[in-house]
């Protein structure tokens, strides 16, 4: 991610842009992880300004839960 | 219509196939020498540029800056400032164009630029060309330091023999698939996420509840292609976020793994 996310800094973004932020949404035996990867960001601004804007872990991990959930009905 | 004799008939078809596969190949080349012809001069028009001006590497790299922000916007991805530094490169490395060898796609030519010493460079284009070593190939000798295990050997014939068995060789198909090549023809690039289908489902899903949210989400794109270092990858899902004024990748990670659905 931090590949990616390094990537956009540099190639995509445009004057007046913020650094780019990242979602990792992964799978660990029955555990579902959701991680915000930032990038040349101090961590307590990430928490002050952006978590207004962004959904949270929990949010995130209950959508996903929710599909999950739909694809083995489905089979 | 009456039957036509099986072998004539049978003749026929080869003849169609043949024609029709020689033209492709012939196509798909000339594609090729056109693509890296095209970023050879690209990077001759750069270096001559900046010998005209200030030759300094600051003012080196604004310049490729502010040419990828214009030509982006007007001919697309291709005009990476990664890309425009390998076609100065490419030009810097070949400055006469004859000796550029069309038999290597650029993907071929952007593996051999990361090599520094140039008989080691000239060792692996004479190999590739010779043994004509896919790029995969390529990367798998390089790695395999194949350069200097010959450097330091007595029985170099052997050596060579014994790394060109089993080499995964080019194919004109290649080119067809390769990301440079849409890049160059602006052809949109078709997402392989048919086969995966959990993970399309959960990137649709990711994607409607985010948009949903009403909270500056806009959507950018599935299967976002970026490259790296001559490495092509996929971004599951881009956004970008307008309040916050910048993008959201989100990376979904082995979801198959450990699920009922990845019982096959």
């Amino acid at each position: 991610m931090k590949m990616y996310l390094g990537y956009f800094a540099a190639e995509e973004n445009i004057e007046g842009d913020q650094p780019p932020i990242g979602i990792i949404l992964s799978r660990d035996k029955d555990e579902l992880l959701v991680e915000y990867a930032t990038y040349g960001m101090d961590t307590s601004l990430f928490v002050q300004k952006y978590q207004l804007y962004l959904p949270n872990e929990q949010e995130l991990r209950r959508e996903i839960e929710a599909t999950l959930a739909e694809q083995e009905r489905d089979l | 219509m009456n039957k036509p004799v099986p072998e004539k008939y049978g003749k026929l078809l080869d003849q169609i196939s043949n024609t029709f596969v020689q033209g492709q190949a012939k196509t798909l080349k000339a594609i090729n020498t056109g693509l890296v012809m095209t970023y050879w001069q690209i990077g001759q028009h750069l270096v001559e540029f900046e010998q005209q001006g200030q030759a300094n590497a600051e003012y080196g790299q604004q310049l490729l800056t502010s040419i990828s922000k214009e030509l982006k916007l007007k001919h697309g991805k291709g005009f990476s400032v990664s890309n425009l530094q390998r076609f100065r490169q490419f030009y810097l490395l070949n400055p006469n164009h004859a000796t550029v060898s069309h038999n290597l796609s650029w993907s071929h030519h952007v593996e051999l630029l990361k090599i520094s010493n140039e008989t080691e460079r000239s060792f692996y284009t004479k190999q590739a060309l010779a043994a004509n070593w896919s790029v995969r190939e390529l990367k798998r000798q390089k790695d395999s330091g194949l350069f200097l295990r010959l450097a330091a050997s007595k029985n170099k014939a052997e050596i060579l023999a014994l790394a060109n068995r089993d080499v995964l060789i080019t194919k004109p198909e290649d080119i067809q698939r390769d990301s440079y090549v849409f890049e160059f023809l602006n052809l949109p690039e078709r997402g392989s996420y048919s086969e995966r289908d959990l993970e399309t489902a959960l990137c649709e899903h990711l994607e409607h509840f985010l948009l949903e949210l009403g909270k500056g989400f806009t959507f950018v794109g599935r299967q976002y292609r970026i490259t790296l270092n001559n490495t092509h990858y996929k971004v599951d899902l881009v956004f970008y976020h307008r309040i916050l004024r910048c993008f959201v990748l989100i990376d979904l990670k082995s979801m198959m793994l450990n699920t009922k659905t990845s019982a096959r």
